[in-house]
C-alpha cells in the first residue's frame, strides 16, 4: 500500500509533540499508518469511531476535561461531521484540531472521491473554518503546531488538509 | 410494584441532579435542558442546547479526560430520540469501555420537544441494545428504582446505562435562552476547579 509511512510518522510525532493524548479516527486508507501508530501507543487513547461526527463530541469532552485531542478523518467524514461542528463546536466555542485526508483532488483516480474533493475547501470556507493544505513533510510539524495554537486561541475548529503529495507514494 | 404511571421528566431530572452534585452531568437538547435548568441550575451541568445525539460522545470524551479520578463519574442524560439518532455512539462506548461513564436514558417513546411524534422505542428496548453493545444495563420503572439504579450503577464499574420510561409531555418551564458560550464556560470553569492537583 503506497501510503507514506515516513510522512505518517512525521505527522504522528508532531501530534505527540503538540501534547495530543486523545485521537479519534474512523478507518481510511490514507490514515492507516497514523491510526496504527495511535493504536500501538500506550500514551495515547485511540477512540475508534463509527461515524466521524462522534469525534466532535469526544474532542469537546476532552477539551472540557483539559486534555488535548485530534480528529483524523477523510474529507467525506468532515462532511458527515458538519452538524456537530456547527451546533456544538462553533456554538460553544470549542477548539478542534482536524486532520483531514484530502481525497478527490488533483491526481485522484477513484471516481467516488471526486465530488467530495470538489466541495471540501468551499465547505470549510462556508463554515468559517481556517485551514491549510499540508504537502511538505519538512513543514508538517510547524503546520500542526500552528493549527493547534490557532484552534486554542480562537476556540474554534481548525483543519489541516492532508494532500496526496504528503500521504501517497507513487 | 411498578409505578402505575411513569414519572415525569422533570421529577426524574431533579432526582438525577440530587444524585450527582459533584460530577459532570451532560444534558441533551430541548426539553431536557430547559427542565433541568428550571429544576435548579448547577455549574456541574453541561447544557447541550442543540446537536441531537451528541451527549454520548461528549460524555465519553469527558470520561476519557477524567479517567483515573477515583470515585468520580461522568453522567450523560439522553432521550430516546437522541439515542436513536446516534445509536452508533453506544457501540463506540461499548468497545472502549470507560469505567467512569454512566448514561441515563429517559425514554418517553416520543420526540417530545418537537410535538410528540412517536419514536421506535415503542418496539425497541434501549437497555437490551446497550447490553448488546457492551454496557451494563439497569432498568428503572419509577423514581425509587431510578434512585437505586443510579446508586448501584455508580458503585459498579461502567460503562453503564440506566433506562427508564417516563411520561410523555413537557413541563411548562421557560426556554433556556442563555448564550451557549456562557453556559459552557460556567461548566468548564467548574470542572477545572474540581480536578485533582
Amino acid at each position: 500500500m503506497p501510503v507514506s509511512s515516513v510522512n505518517s510518522q512525521i505527522i504522528y510525532d508532531a501530534l505527540k509533540d503538540a501534547g495530543v493524548s486523545i485521537i479519534s479516527a474512523l478507518p481510511e486508507t490514507w490514515l492507516v499508518h497514523l491510526v496504527g501508530m495511535a493504536d500501538a501507543d500506550p500514551e495515547v487513547t485511540l477512540v475508534r469511531l463509527n461515524k466521524e461526527e462522534e469525534g466532535v463530541g469526544i474532542s469537546a469532552g476532552a477539551h472540557l476535561a483539559g486534555r488535548k485531542s485530534a480528529m483524523l478523518m477523510q474529507n467525506h467524514g468532515l462532511l458527515t461531521s458538519v452538524n456537530g461542528i456547527v451546533s456544538l463546536a462553533q456554538l460553544y466555542r470549542i477548539p478542534l484540531l482536524m486532520l483531514v485526508s484530502y481525497r478527490g483532488e488533483m491526481g485522484e483516480r477513484d471516481p467516488w472521491q471526486t465530488e467530495g474533493g470538489l466541495v471540501t475547501e468551499r465547505v470549510l470556507d462556508a463554515l468559517g473554518i481556517m485551514y491549510r493544505k499540508m504537502s511538505d513533510p519538512a513543514l508538517a510539524a510547524r503546520d500542526i503546531r500552528q493549527a493547534q495554537t490557532l484552534a486554542e486561541s480562537s476556540l474554534r475548529p481548525v483543519a489541516l488538509l492532508l494532500t496526496r503529495e504528503l500521504m501517497w507514494e507513487e | 410494584m411498578p409505578a402505575s404511571r411513569p414519572p415525569s421528566r422533570y421529577d426524574s431530572l431533579a432526582l438525577i441532579s440530587r444524585a450527582f452534585p459533584d460530577d459532570p452531568v451532560v444534558l441533551t437538547c430541548g426539553a431536557t435542558c430547559r427542565e433541568m435548568a428550571a429544576a435548579g441550575r448547577r455549574d456541574n451541568h453541561y447544557y447541550i442546547v442543540d446537536t441531537m445525539g451528541i451527549v454520548t460522545p461528549v460524555a465519553l470524551g469527558l470520561a476519557l479526560g477524567m479517567a483515573g479520578q477515583p470515585g468520580r463519574r461522568v453522567v450523560g442524560v439522553e432521550g430516546d430520540g437522541g439515542m436513536l439518532t446516534n445509536l452508533n455512539a453506544l457501540t463506540t462506548v461499548g468497545y472502549l469501555k470507560p469505567e467512569n461513564l454512566l448514561l441515563v436514558v429517559l425514554d418517553n417513546e416520543s420526540y417530545a420537544s418537537t410535538g410528540g411524534q412517536y419514536t421506535f422505542t415503542t418496539d425497541l428496548d434501549l437497555a437490551d441494545i446497550a447490553q448488546s453493545c457492551g454496557l451494563r444495563p439497569y432498568r428503572a420503572d419509577g423514581l425509587e428504582s431510578l434512585q437505586s439504579a443510579l446508586s448501584e450503577a455508580s458503585q459498579a464499574p461502567g460503562p453503564s446505562l440506566v433506562h427508564m420510561k417516563i411520561a410523555p409531555g413537557n413541563a411548562q418551564v421557560p426556554l433556556l435562552l442563555d448564550d451557549p458560550v456562557t453556559l459552557g464556560d460556567r461548566f468548564h470553569r467548574w470542572l477545572a476547579g474540581s480536578m485533582p492537583g
